[in-house]
């Protein structure tokens, strides 16, 4: 049964080539519509992994300090009795922010790194190790640092502090960005770090700790609960639920949108396709005096929709491929994160495209099938006349 | 004048004194600073070459200049214990399985559950590896003979311990990969910080760990 009939799929072929506009008509619209699914299925997902990627490297668990519901610096002066908690691996005060560089109007991030003090991240490590960083000095990240050029800022970099001094810091090395880190930063002591944000010497933004065991999570946050009772938690955990949250809800709005879509077109395409076209009908009728069986020509109508799906679906990946990885999908990026990307990596497996083919196919093969069928099983003598 | 010499050398000693980290802050901040220190301006100083602490943070802040008071005396701190402070038993590698290891007692894959591994050496350099330390004493009770090491993995920091010289708190409402389980630690302090997070029963060693204990970790309630 599941021969495929040469002949028949050859002349299936010469019989979509002789109806061409309807037959471009269809394929248009489907490609079309599987473009759009599938750019932005592959947008979301790759999205959704870079974002996952920055979260993992992010510490287990950060402590804020409140005051009245909003954030307030937090001291060090508890980070031993952190380190004697059992399953913390380490607790690191860190100070870090955004500086707004006015001349080019653009923000970026800076760090600040206690000397000597323990790196969690490798490639932090790496880069640390190869440059040593001092209260003179600074590392660049490579983007960073053209923008720099362009403002004539070659080897040094002036920062206006918290409070309106400068601070003129040495450029002791350059890297390049890491995947699951931010794109503009800069590394600096952190001492030099709590001056420009206004910390004082023992004030910090947070505390973050980095756990031995996952399993102690819930009874460390208690513990520490107890050290700072009025500090905000954040546990790793938690903000991989949110971002599943958030791109499942976002993804969720547009499959929506996208089946209203698909049913519309459906209806177009079966309206277009059901009215009975007497050369269609002529043809059948002939090939059925001919002595074809019903079952022939369904073959032959069955060969011409698979044809048109094919074609169409993998038209449609192919111009969602060379939207999403080449163009970096432009305007689709903006639904999800805020900072755009360059260079979106190639993240695809067979669930999505199954995904994918099952909710654009079988609607598209039942709309141009079914007005076949009908032509199909119509009597000879009834077309004939 | 006698007075003042003692007030003196009260002070001189307080000043140089060893400072009092607990093992925990140590180990985790003081150590891993002090090494980077050596290894990135300090490399000359021998520390075998000083007979007290004192003398040895005196070197370091004539020869390693530029560090502050802080930076040298994790320094000096890292340099003394890495000569003077004994830690009981040499390193132990960490416990690694490669995919195909099965549990010889139950017959699962070992590679799935990296963190509850331990391991039982015999003479000859057989070894055996187990998904918890229940499986690991079933198979001991049975094959005591010829034992050269057993190998438990810490609860908390996953650091490989001697099983000999391990705590087990039994009775917790932590399971391993079959069922209730001894929980290992390598210090008292530990095994009584997880007994109470956990509602653990009993703080055992190694040699009161009894067949009728282990049989009573598989039985139905």
């Amino acid at each position: 049964m599941l021969r495929i009939d040469v002949k028949l799929f050859v002349y299936a072929l010469h019989s979509l080539i002789r109806y061409k506009r309807k037959n471009i008509f269809i394929v248009t619209i489907f490609t079309l519509l599987v473009a759009l699914l599938a750019s932005f299925v592959l947008t979301q997902k790759t999205l959704y992994m870079y974002e996952k990627q920055k979260l993992l490297n992010m510490p287990d668990i950060v402590v804020q300090n409140q005051r009245g519901g909003v954030h307030f610096a937090i001291s060090d002066a508890d980070i031993d009795t952190l380190l004697e908690i059992y399953g913390v691996k380490y607790a690191q005060a860190r100070v870090y922010g955004e500086y707004y560089f006015a001349a080019a109007k653009k923000r970026f991030f800076i760090e600040g790194f206690e000397p000597f003090g323990v790196v969690e991240q490798k490639f932090m490590q790496d880069a640390l190790e190869k440059y040593t960083l001092d209260n003179t000095n600074l590392i660049v990240s490579r983007p960073l640092y053209e923008l720099w050029k362009r403002f004539y800022y070659t080897d040094s970099f002036r920062f206006i502090r918290h409070d309106v001094k400068f601070m003129q810091l040495k450029i002791a090395g350059v890297v390049t960005p890491h995947r699951g880190y931010y794109r503009d930063f800069v590394w600096m002591s952190m001492e030099n770090a709590q001056k420009i944000f206004g910390y004082g010497a023992h004030e910090f933004r947070d505390i973050a700790l980095y756990l031995d065991n996952q399993n102690e999570l819930i009874n460390i946050t208690a513990k520490l609960l107890e050290i700072y009772p009025n500090a905000k938690i954040i546990t790793k955990e938690d903000m991989l639920h949110q971002l599943e949250k958030r791109f499942d809800y976002k993804g969720g709005f547009f499959v929506t949108l996208f089946l209203v879509t698909l049913f519309t077109f459906f209806m177009i395409v079966l309206e277009k396709l059901s009215g009975l076209s007497s050369p269609e009908k002529k043809e059948v009728g002939i090939l059925k005096a001919v002595g074809w069986r019903v079952e022939d020509v369904l073959h032959v109508k069955l060969y011409e929709a698979l044809v048109i799906t094919g074609v169409s679906f993998a038209g449609g990946l192919v111009i969602a491929f060379v939207y999403v990885y080449g163009l970096d999908a432009p305007l689709l990026q903006s639904v999800f994160i805020q900072q755009k990307l360059d260079d979106l990596e190639v993240n695809i497996d067979g669930a999505m495209l199954l995904f994918i083919f099952l909710l654009s196919a079988p609607l598209y093969l039942g709309a141009v099938l079914y007005p076949s069928w009908r032509v199909a099983t119509t009597d000879a003598d009834e077309v004939m006349r | 004048m006698r007075y003042l010499s003692l007030l003196f050398l009260l002070f001189v000693t307080a000043v140089f004194a060893y400072p009092s980290y607990s093992t925990a802050v140590k180990e985790k901040k003081i150590y891993p600073m002090g090494k980077k220190i050596y290894e990135h301006s300090c490399k000359t100083l021998n520390p075998k070459e000083y007979a007290s602490y004192d003398a040895l943070s005196k070197a370091i802040s004539l020869t390693c200049k530029g560090l502050g008071k802080k930076y040298q005396e994790a320094l000096g701190v890292y340099l003394w214990d890495s000569v003077h402070t004994h830690n009981g038993t040499a390193h132990l590698e960490r416990l690694h399985v490669n995919e195909s290891e099965k549990c010889p007692v139950c017959g699962m894959f070992l590679y799935k559950y990296p963190e509850w591994i331990t391991k039982i050496t015999y003479a000859g350099e057989k070894s055996y590896y187990f998904d918890g330390v229940k499986d690991m004493f079933k198979y001991y009770f049975s094959h005591k003979q010829g034992v050269k090491q057993i190998l438990v993995q810490d609860y908390y920091t996953h650091k490989t311990l001697d099983a000999t010289k391990a705590f087990f708190v039994s009775g917790s409402d932590v399971y391993g990969p079959m069922g209730r389980e001894l929980i290992p630690f390598e210090s008292l302090k530990a095994a009584k910080s997880f007994r109470l997070d956990h509602r653990g029963r009993d703080i055992l060693r190694f040699e009161t760990v009894t067949p009728r204990l282990i049989e009573s970790l598989d039985a139905s309630y």
